[in-house]
């Protein structure tokens, strides 16, 4: 969802991971790369600690 | 349909600070897993490759050797063993890669993988490799004509392209590149893990490893570290998921595997002794028959009696050794010896050590029962005389090659190890390795450090901690006041869980102390081999455990500082002007010499100096050298835990009293076999020889229940130890189970920590003849002592205290009379005096200098002079003076320090920078510029002392402080006369403190003071309690119970203070009190001085030594 609009995930270009800061504020985070349609791409993460959901700002 | 898989490349803690797990939880992880195999690819290196193996084939899964490589440019490629051809290849490309690896990382050029790729298959490597940076950096073509390399040099069915996909970013892009790339060279992929740890849950582990790698903290080692958590060994199902489109490179994992298993580490390494010169027709066995009997007629050519028993237990001993085919073995440690002999007849010449029948080294440990050993000069120790028996050493079933282990003087050994290396040359011969591990201490310091705790902090919590395991911080913080809180604190709380998981992993590559292993084809293609710290000396890449496994013979030259004391203690005798003495023709049975020892009167000498032992010298009071080997043997966990001192003990208490001992025995078996040791088991034999009389064990399952219990213990093992022993015991004896359990407990008790009656026996002929020269020549004893430190249980300062209270003088450092070393000074006198060496801060050039500058031109008549004809720096010349060394010139100390000051203005002139051609300032009388100084009093001669000796000859600190110490705190020397049960107080320097496993958490701490040594006990309470000034104080008060009891003087303590010179007076009774008042008018009075005196002293006084 995108301002209140459903864009369908046309492919998962990429998958990755980071896992950080175990020590102070522990990050975990999957990342994947979508090609949405009609064409645009973004990155959205999930904090594997909170199970949320994030989009990745440029 | 589940996938199948083979892991083939993966790092275990053997990559030093990068992989996390030990190889053991690697392969058990993999077999949960349901890999087929696994491959071990650590960095440069195949340090755990054995380790590994053999882990693997016990539990039944495919173990596969291989390495990653490091290249010049800093990349990696990964290569595996398919055929004992590679496996060599590997070998040596690994010994290349270090050949230079004082100056930089092990690296070779690909040239040099390419020289040797014959029975190895390549695999391209991690994101590290060469392969990769091109694909990230779009250098596809420089990328093409790498694998069109590789192909060429290791053949189209021997290179895989490496993928690899820990969901890092580019992971995806990355494999289609390289998959793309393959199929045009026509080359197959393979899919690799390049796990690092066996569990997700070690990866914060990992990062610190890393952090620690790179001497750096995690905050900033972001760009170094590792980007997520998944570099583990992963669920086949994970895998199949992540690489679906590539099933080939998948079933490429199983068919490297297949073609590796042609190669097995535990089989296939082909080694050999190096062959022995026998004559044209001559077995090893005949040559070896021909040299024992040679020898047996020489040493018992006056007993017939003697030789027709030594015949026959040859026999035997070779008939074992014909078995096993172990005769090649006994003749490479016969060259050794004759090597050693040869070496010792060079550095001792014609002088006083050459006299007699000194050998040049010892055997100990059991080998010391074999009649082989005997005959071929490998132990000193008859084993018929000392009734040894062999079956520790040499049995029908015995599974191993047995260990000999041979002691040397320090410059005997030294050179030894070089005439090796020359007989058998360098390839052939190389040091054994081992890996100092993380215990408690390495991990606070280190893990700590990285987390960027505080570094006070982290060094008070390291000083204040227990040495041992680094598992237990959690408890350790528990009993520490001062941390207790901080347990579950941010950091703290990663501190604890980090150490635990590090502990026990290997850290760096070091020397173990003496093994060597020597072989007939050259070492560099069995094990890798690498520089050592020390100029030309090399190491093999595996430790001693892995060497066992590989079957190796092990030669020990271990560098035992009592045989470099003993040589020198006889060449001081002689320059002395005494005559010589030849120490194999010494009276044994002196009774001075066991006077002394039974009152416990062995600071320095050799096994019997320590504060456990002295307690039981003067309770059992050994009077010949077979109650000495008892005393060597007993006091050891094995005795102590399996409750045989304290009866021994009482017997000998018995026997004093009544003229004989009363022991018993748990069934009359076992009287032949315990009775020399009133019915306890002391020796690692008799373990062996019970459970053969009593349960019907042959020597090699009595061998194997030994050697399981000293090991680590399985719990199945033992029990099925118990079942055969108890069967046995019924069998043989109509025992019942109750009998049986109580003789099996004892055993158990005993096994893991105990010696063997021949090591005991060659360590006592060595402890009574260090007795007899310290008895005899204290003053050469002492000297030998303090040049040979460190070693023993003492500290310099506590031995030459102990030599002061036995009537011999030290005399301090002094320019016109000390040497290098310490010697002995024939004046109106006989007295030591401390050589340069033990000054802080003075090194050999400088000590050389000095010495070499005074022979040549005479005694040094002034301080001008001094600094004229030695051109030292000014920092050494200020030592000379503060210490005193410069007396001899007419001024004190400080007049001397401000004669300096005129004569070397400014700091700088007199560098050794400088020093060239450095001229003194115009050569001007300084009188005029002299001024009035007050001397240095005794505390700032003391501190002074403390500071750059370690030690004091002229006077210690309770003698200086007595005067403003509550009158009635005891002194040491006169607790022996005090009441029974006394509670009393007692100030003094820690100089000792030990923990024993054996003592349930109590300590022992060592007190002296101006006349002697105290002994205090610590309970647990009061140790948890006070354990900062117990671990911390050096300078401490007790207050506590005298306990007397068989001759030995304890204290209980009941508190335990940091001494302060103005410490407060302890509530006595009334009539102590009106006695106190009255002294206390008497006395001098604290000032601040004092304080502040003892607080600089506690800042520079000898640290305690620390032992558990």
């Amino acid at each position: 969802m995108r301002n209140g609009r459903r864009l369908a995930v046309m492919a998962v270009q990429e998958v990755w991971r980071i896992d950080d800061e175990w020590w102070r504020e522990p990050i975990s985070r999957r990342y994947y790369r979508l090609l949405l349609e009609p064409g645009s791409l973004c990155t959205i993460y999930h904090d594997l600690l909170h199970d949320s959901w994030y989009e990745q700002r440029a | 349909m589940t996938l199948e898989y083979a892991e083939l490349h993966c790092h275990t803690a053997y990559s030093f600070l990068d992989g996390a797990s030990q190889p053991n939880e690697m392969v058990e992880r993999a077999r949960a897993l349901g890999y087929r195999a696994i491959a071990v690819t650590d960095h440069d290196g195949l340090y755990g490759a054995m380790e590994f193996a053999q882990a693997a084939s016990r539990i039944g899964i495919q173990p596969i050797t291989g390495a990653e490589l490091t290249l010049d440019d800093g990349s990696h490629l990964t290569l595996l063993a398919e055929t004992v051809t590679g496996y060599a290849n590997l070998c040596r490309l690994i010994t290349e890669a270090h050949a230079n690896d004082r100056e930089r990382e092990p690296s070779l050029p690909l040239e040099a993988l390419e020289a040797r790729a014959s029975g190895l298959i390549l695999l391209t490597g991690c994101r590290q490799s060469q392969l990769v940076r091109a694909v990230d950096g779009g250098r596809l073509d420089e990328a093409r004509a790498l694998l069109e390399r590789y192909r060429e040099h290791w053949g189209a069915r021997n290179v895989f392209v490496e993928l690899q996909n820990h969901l890092v970013q580019g992971d995806r892009h990355r494999i289609r590149t390289l998959v793309k790339l393959a199929a045009e060279a026509g080359l197959p992929c393979v899919v690799t893990g390049d796990a690092h740890y066996h569990d997700a849950a070690l990866y914060r582990l990992q990062d610190v490893l890393v952090a620690i790698h790179h001497r750096t903290t995690l905050d900033a080692s972001h760009q170094l570290r590792r980007p997520n958590a998944e570099y583990f060994l992963q669920e086949r199902q994970t895998i199949a998921e992540r690489f679906r489109d590539q099933p080939e490179a998948l079933r490429n994992t199983l068919i490297i595997a297949e073609r590796c298993a042609a190669f097995d580490l535990t089989r296939d390494l082909n080694y050999r002794f190096p062959d022995a010169n026998t004559e044209p027709g001559e077995t090893t066995d005949d040559l070896l028959r021909r040299e024992t009997e040679r020898m047996l007629d020489v040493r018992y050519r006056d007993d017939p009696a003697m030789a027709a028993k030594a015949r026959a237990r040859l026999e035997g001993e070779l008939a074992l050794v014909q078995k096993h085919g172990l005769a090649g073995f006994f003749l490479i440690y016969h060259r050794i010896m004759e090597l050693a002999k040869e070496v010792a007849g060079e550095i001792r010449g014609r002088g006083p050590r050459s006299l007699g029948d000194l050998p040049p080294g010892r055997g100990r440990g059991s080998s010391v029962s074999s009649i082989i050993c005997y005959l071929l000069g490998l132990s000193h120790i008859d084993p018929l005389k000392y009734n040894l028996f062999v079956g520790r050493f040499l049995n029908d079933e015995m599974a191993s090659i047995p260990d000999i282990d041979l002691d040397f003087p320090r410059d005997i050994r030294a050179r030894l190890i070089e005439r090796v290396y020359d007989e058998y040359g360098h390839d052939h011969a190389a040091l054994v390795c081992a890996f100092p591990t993380y215990h408690a201490r390495s991990a606070i310091r280190e893990i700590g450090k990285v987390l960027g705790l505080p570094a006070s902090d982290l060094d008070r919590f390291a000083r204040l901690s227990e040495r041992g395991s680094a598992e237990h911080l959690d408890i350790e913080m528990e009993r520490l006041p001062e941390f207790r809180n901080r347990r579950d604190a941010p950091l703290w709380r990663e501190l604890i869980e980090l150490s635990e998981q590090i502990a026990g992993l290997p850290r760096h590559v070091s020397q173990h102390s003496g093994g060597m292993i020597i072989s007939s084809q050259p070492l560099n293609e069995i094990v890798p081999i690498q520089p050592a710290a020390m100029e030309n000396r090399f190491v093999c890449q595996w430790d001693k455990d892995s060497c066992n496994d590989a079957r190796f013979v092990k030669i020990d030259f271990l560098a035992l500082g009592m045989l470099s004391l003993v040589e020198e203690c006889l060449d001081l005798i002689v320059a002395n002007s005494k005559p010589p003495v030849d120490l194999s023709r010494i009276d044994f049975s002196d009774v001075a010499v066991y006077d002394m020892i039974g009152q416990g009167d062995t600071i320095g000498t050799f096994q019997i100096e320590s504060r456990a032992q002295i307690q039981t010298l003067v309770r059992t009071l050994p009077n010949c050298l077979e109650d000495l080997i008892v005393q060597v043997a007993i006091v050891r966990p094995g005795p102590i835990t399996g409750g045989a001192m304290n009866p021994y003990i009482r017997q000998r208490q018995l026997l004093r009293r009544w003229g004989r001992a009363r022991p018993t025995y748990d069934h009359p078996s076992l009287e032949p076999i315990l009775r020399e040791t009133y019915g306890g088991i002391l020796y690692q034999e008799q373990v062996l020889q019970v459970a053969e009389a009593l349960a019907g064990f042959s020597p090699g399952r009595a061998d194997a229940f030994r050697r399981t219990m000293s090991r680590k213990r399985s719990k199945e093992g033992m029990e099925s130890f118990w079942q055969a022993f108890r069967a046995g015991a019924e069998e043989k004896h109509g025992v019942d189970e109750e009998l049986a359990r109580k003789v099996f407990d004892k055993l158990l008790g005993f096994a893991a920590y105990g010696f063997p009656k021949s090591h005991a026996a060659a360590f006592a002929l060595l402890a009574y003849q260090s007795c007899w020269l310290k008895r005899y020549y204290p003053a050469e004893f002492c000297c030998a002592l303090l040049n040979n430190q460190p070693m023993g249980f003492y500290s310099p300062n506590v031995i030459v205290n102990d030599a002061q209270r036995h009537g011999i003088r030290v005399a301090p450092p002094d320019i016109n009379f000390s040497g290098v070393q310490c010697t002995v000074e024939e004046w109106k006198f006989e007295r030591i005096r401390i050589g340069f060496s033990f000054v802080d801060g003075i090194g050999e050039d400088a000590a050389n200098a000095l010495v070499r500058e005074r022979l040549q031109g005479g005694p040094y008549r002034s301080l001008r002079d001094l600094i004229r004809r030695t051109r030292l720096k000014r920092e050494v010349l200020e030592r000379l003076i503060l210490l005193g060394a410069c007396r001899s010139f007419g001024l004190h100390r400080r007049e001397l320090l401000w004669q300096l000051g005129l004569i070397i203005a400014d700091r700088r002139i007199g560098s050794r920078k400088q020093t060239d051609g450095w001229q003194l300032a115009l050569d001007l009388p300084t009188r005029q510029d002299m001024v009035e100084l007050p001397p240095m009093g005794e505390w700032d001669t003391l501190h002074a002392d403390y500071d750059l000796l370690k030690l004091s000859p002229d006077s210690h600190p309770l003698g200086l402080l007595r005067s403003v110490l509550p009158s009635h705190y005891v002194r040491a020397a006169d607790l022996p006369d005090q009441p029974n049960h006394r509670q009393l107080q007692i100030a003094g320097l820690v100089v000792c403190r030990q923990r024993p496993m054996t003592a349930k958490g109590m300590l022992f701490m060592l007190l002296e003071d101006e006349t002697g040594l105290a002994n205090i006990i610590v309970h647990p309470p009061l140790y948890n309690e006070r354990r900062m000034v117990v671990r911390g104080s050096p300078f401490v008060t007790i207050t506590g119970r005298l306990q007397l009891r068989d001759d030995t003087v304890n204290i209980v303590a009941s508190d335990i203070e940091t001494l302060d010179a103005s410490a407060p007076e302890p509530p006595t009774s009334p009539t102590v009190q009106s006695l106190l008042e009255q002294a206390s008018q008497l006395r001098t009075l604290p000032t601040e001085r004092d304080d502040e005196l003892l607080a600089q002293l506690r800042l520079t006084a000898p640290p305690a030594h620390d032992f558990r």
